[in-house]
């Protein structure tokens, strides 16, 4: 790096390693500039502190398609298995008379209930934007008696398109979404990354259950909200000790792919009880209020 | 229809002018040529429907070379008809493909954008064709339509700012139009200048790499007010080989311009009559004509004032007040359509402007223009007289001068403005600063391969490797870098003050919203107790709620007009280099600039007595910025008289120098880098020339100047000793009246010694921690 990159160091108050510390006399944080140097002394501060063990993945395997490899992580559920104080097996049995009405979508009355793709993903930001990045997609669906569970997550940038066409070929498969906020955040996500790898995918359009939207009709008059934690704890009797809040996700996995020391592990346990959260409040939604 | 005004002025006694100059544009005819071939058919028949049987010369080059895929910058007059240049070629290819082909249009304002739309709109009504999607997206666009027209705007109409924050960061969603982008147009480039330019030319580094990523190769058109440097400025600024078309063969009427100065008040004391006053009486007179007129002012409170005054004249005349309008920024839309509208159809016949009607809305051509004050540039001036003159009908542009020094030295040397070479244009896109904050967003929309280049601009793998290893946010995959941060980059990046938050301005009673005023500009303007005037009427300030940018106020009928006083104070933070010579040390470093407004005075309409004085209380306006300071020795201070404490005028025309030689070394607008002669500086406790950065955080002009300050001063002393003036001049240091009779003498004995005296042996580092090596050393 020669003249040049000095020069944009001095500009953009980089300052130089060997001098890490600001002098005493005249604060640095004063000086600095509102964001970029902000940001770069507070991560410096944060290395300084005990080095962090560099964290595992859970068990999981790679993902081959045509467009390369990425990384997944696959868990199957009987239909028994309880999620908070309810089995998944209740989403079957669901009223979709009453699942209809809720939604406002006359339609949603003929829904084959085992045919839907549950679906939630972690990204690097919430300002969307074509720069924001999709790492890690949840998907479940019934088969076989069982709640089927994949994760797909990238270990790196370029196993981005690998990870997409198989969301696509999912969404292609089953042409029924059933999200938490995901009419208005998630699917655009997708949707926009697919673009940039100019992967095909009708995702925008495929018939889409937000069950935010039902849970709010159902439950606004009982909860002081309808985040997803408040239905957790109020209707499926689920607390979460020792979650990474959705907020800390993001930096979790730049500092995971920076220096394997973001707590990833804790972002796929994270992403797997909101995907088995979708599935317990579909069967518990209808259930009255 | 001109010649009852000219001959009044010259035969008139109680005309309140004395009349100076006359300087006569001659008539010129049209040169037409016919329609090309590839015209659209229903496109020309719309058009010559609209009375357009051929076109001008410059209107058939310029959309053949568009047509056959060649860039272009169209360099004409107002009112030359610019905008047929790019529609004919876009419309016509837009008409013939559909939605294969698209289409971006950039202005300026959002003003410009939908004069523009309603143009294209009436054109297509004509054509008979539906089919194609026409629309403006900005800041104003509602969420409902914006789906819509990201998914089938065949032509979609915004500015700089909204393409650099909303539609390049999500160019997924703009896909349609990426992909079948055809044509580009960037209308005003003139008004792209300085830094603001240099970011304007970086996002449109980003929207080609965008078109690149989709395949698209966008013929771009530029098109411009006449500058000296047309060719040049647009070739920088879209990077590619243009053709420039500046033959301008539209018709002209003869148009007269006359210098004309307020008459002396009291021949003693020099004091001569209020130019404003002058506008008053100059304004009755042409009420009542048939004529339609514009008066330019220099700044809002001026328009206002100026606008009461032609109402009550108007009444007292029994003239109506519909024939009258003010027009400025801070209105709101739908009142500017409308006055837009009043104008073009002729109802309105007399309207005050500021600066707002200098670019290419369309108002139609007036008669008769009034300039009040010379706005500060030569183009300025002759976009402003551009407004008038029909086609083969006389025009009449007045200028009459303030009592300022730079008017005053217009009216005796009128030669000035029309024998200099208009203004050039310049801006740098390779600024470090500017263009690292673009890659970072250009990164942000598509990953980027390194070595694969962004325009022209030089160093782009090891600014890349900066954001990556220095500041973080990218992280590199073998060759190539991803967008690794939490942030939306363009939301911490503006590309100027105007992009920042405004106050809105709103009745207390009624909950009306009158208009807005930018937050830099509030604490001049809105602070409580202050006299708003919208449309000639006033309103005062009772409340201004800083924290949520709203100034309630009330009608009132005040007899007085309000004026704030404001101090500028620059401190010294922190120094990082210095270089020290025989009679001046330089320094490089950090200053906080603070803007305080203070106090307002009350002043009488008419009379202009003070009838009162009040406080504001409001936070400074402030940043923190870089500077270069140039601190003069003890001996030589005392060489040229500085130390004396009464010779501040040297040091203000040095100062003056440097501010118009700027440009030629940091290719900025001279508004960018702000220059100040203090006799004592606060901080040196000598006499220093401060050169800042007027933008916050800076973008390395000070700096650069730090560089090259020795040829900056070698430059100043050359246009000094060649300036052929005796006492000073705006060509050099400012008139004499600024400077004193002996400023020019001191101010080229200062500059001399400063430029002849070399840098001592013992140059020093000051503060050796900050210091740069590599940047302090002996030249």
């Amino acid at each position: 790096m020669g003249d040049f990159a000095d020069k944009l160091r001095r500009r953009f108050k980089v300052v130089p390693l060997a001098s890490d510390l600001p002098p005493a006399e005249s604060p640095l944080a004063d000086r600095l500039g509102p964001s970029a140097a902000t940001e770069l002394l507070r991560r410096r501060m944060l290395r300084r502190m005990p080095a962090k063990t560099k964290v595992a993945l859970p068990l999981g395997e790679d993902l081959v398609n045509a467009r390369g490899c990425c990384f997944i992580r696959r868990v199957r559920y009987p239909l028994d298995a309880v999620h908070g104080e309810h089995a998944l097996r209740r989403a079957l049995g669901v009223d979709r008379q009453r699942l209809a009405t809720l939604a406002k979508d006359a339609t949603v009355a003929d829904l084959d209930l085992s045919q839907c793709l549950f679906l939630d993903t972690e990204t690097t930001g919430l300002s969307g934007g074509a720069g924001t990045v999709v790492f890690m997609c949840g998907l479940a669906w019934f088969e076989d008696d069982a709640l089927a569970v994949e994760q797909v997550f990238l270990r790196a940038f370029e196993e981005e398109p690998a990870a997409l066409l198989h969301v696509a070929a999912h969404v292609a498969a089953r042409p029924q979404l059933v999200t938490f906020v995901g009419k208005s955040f998630d699917r655009h996500r997708l949707a926009s990354r697919m673009a940039l790898h100019r992967i095909e995918s009708n995702i925008v359009r495929t018939p889409h259950l937000d069950l935010y939207h039902l849970a709010r009709r159902a439950y606004k008059h009982r909860l002081s909200d309808t985040r997803l934690r408040t239905v957790e704890e109020a209707i499926l009797g689920l607390r979460r000790d020792d979650d990474l809040p959705g907020a800390e996700a993001p930096a979790a996995w730049l500092g995971w792919i920076d220096d394997a020391t973001g707590a990833v592990d804790r972002v796929f346990e994270h992403n797997r009880l909101d995907v088995l959260s979708l599935v317990a409040l579909l069967g518990a939604v209808t259930a009255g209020s | 229809m001109v010649a009852p005004i000219l001959n009044a002025l010259h035969t008139h006694p109680d005309l309140p002018v004395e009349i100076g100059a006359m300087h006569t544009s001659a008539a010129r005819e049209a040169v037409l040529r016919p329609y090309p071939e590839w015209a659209h058919a229903g496109l020309r028949a719309a058009l010559v429907g609209k009375g357009i049987l051929s076109l001008y010369s410059h209107q058939r080059v310029a959309a053949d070379a568009l047509h056959a895929g060649r860039d272009v910058v169209v360099a004409t007059p107002t009112a030359s008809g610019k905008s047929l240049c790019y529609n004919l070629p876009v419309l016509s290819r837009l008409l013939a493909e559909r939605a294969d082909a698209r289409a971006l249009y950039l202005f300026p304002t959002k003003a410009l954008a939908r004069d523009q739309m309603a143009q294209l709109e009436g054109l297509l009504l004509a054509t008979g064709r539906s089919d194609l999607v026409v629309a403006v997206y900005d800041g104003d666009t509602p969420p409902a339509t914006r789906r819509a027209l990201r998914e089938s705007g065949d032509l979609v109409l915004t500015n700089p700012h909204m393409l650099h924050t909303g539609i390049l960061p999500n160019h997924t969603k703009w896909q349609g139009l990426f992909t079948a982008l055809r044509y580009v147009v960037v209308d005003e480039v003139h008004t792209l200048s300085g830094v603001y330019g240099s970011h304007v030319a970086n996002v449109l580094r980003r929207l080609q790499r965008i078109c690149a990523h989709y395949g698209s190769k966008p013929v771009f058109c530029a098109a411009s007010a006449t500058i000296s440097n047309p060719g040049e400025h647009a070739r920088r600024l879209l990077e590619r080989d243009v053709l420039v078309v500046d033959e301008d063969g539209s018709a002209r009427g003869t148009k007269h311009y006359v210098f004309l100065n307020p008459k002396l008040v009291s021949p003693l004391s020099g004091l001569r009559l209020p130019a404003i006053e002058a506008a008053r009486q100059l304004g009755g007179t042409l009420l009542q004509s048939d004529l339609q007129s514009i008066f330019f002012t220099r700044t809002r409170n001026t328009l206002e004032v100026l606008l009461k005054y032609l109402r009550d004249e108007a009444g007292r005349l029994n003239v109506s007040q519909d024939r009258l309008a003010g027009y400025r920024g801070g209105y709101l839309p739908e009142l500017r359509r409308k006055i837009e509208t009043g104008l073009r159809q002729g109802d309105i016949k007399t309207v005050v402007s500021t600066s707002a009607l200098e670019l290419g809305v369309d108002i139609g051509s007036l008669d008769v223009c009034v300039l009040v004050g010379y706005p500060g540039t030569v183009s300025s001036m002759f976009q402003r007289a551009g407004r008038v003159g029909r086609r083969n009908q006389e025009s009449l542009v007045l200028f009459l001068a303030r009592s300022f020094a730079m008017d005053q030295y217009l009216f005796g040397n009128p030669g000035y403005l029309f024998d200099q070479p208009r203004e050039a244009v310049a801006i740098d896109p390779d600024n470090p600063i500017i263009l690292t904050n673009h890659l970072k967003c250009s990164v942000f929309e598509v990953p980027f391969d390194r070595g694969s280049g962004f325009g022209e601009a030089p160093h782009v793998d090891e600014i890349l490797d900066f954001l990556a290893n220095d500041l973080r946010v990218l992280k590199r995959e073998k060759d190539r870098y991803h967008y690794a941060a939490q942030t939306y980059p363009a939301d911490g990046i503006s590309l100027n003050a105007a992009d920042m938050d405004n106050v809105v301005i709103q009745e207390r009673d009624t909950r009306r919203v009158l208009g807005e005023v930018d937050r830099p500009g509030a604490i001049t303007e809105v602070y409580e107790g202050a006299i708003y005037g919208h449309q000639g009427e006033q309103y005062v300030v009772e409340e201004f709620d800083y924290p949520n940018r709203r100034a309630w106020v009330k009608k009132v009928d005040a007899d007085y007009y309000t004026d704030a006083e404001t101090e500028t104070e620059v401190r010294v933070m922190h120094l990082d280099a210095q270089q020290t010579f025989g009679g001046y040390t330089a320094h490089r470093g950090e200053v906080h600039v603070s803007t305080l407004a203070k106090a307002f005075k009350k002043i009488r309409f008419y009379t202009r007595e003070n009838v009162g004085i009040g406080e504001i209380h409001l936070p400074p306006e402030e940043f923190e910025t870089e500077a270069c300071m140039l601190v003069i020795g003890k001996d030589l201070a005392a060489k040229v008289g500085l130390d004396k404490g009464s010779e501040a005028g040297a040091l203000r025309g040095v100062a003056e120098l440097i501010q118009g030689l700027v440009p030629l070394f940091v290719r900025v607008d001279p508004g960018d880098v702000r220059v100040m002669g203090e006799l004592k500086n606060a901080h040196f406790d000598a006499p220093t020339i401060t050169i800042y950065d007027q933008i916050p955080d800076g973008v390395g002009l000070s700096e650069r100047i730090f560089t090259v300050h020795r040829e900056v001063l070698q430059a100043a002393l050359g246009v000094l000793t060649r300036c052929a003036c005796r006492l000073g001049c705006p060509s050099c240091i400012g008139p004499s009246i600024d400077q004193g009779v002996l400023g020019k003498g001191k101010v080229a004995v200062l500059l001399g010694q400063m430029c002849q005296l070399r840098s001592t042996a013992d140059s020093s580092v000051a503060d050796r921690k900050n210091a740069v090596p590599g940047q302090t050393h002996s030249s």
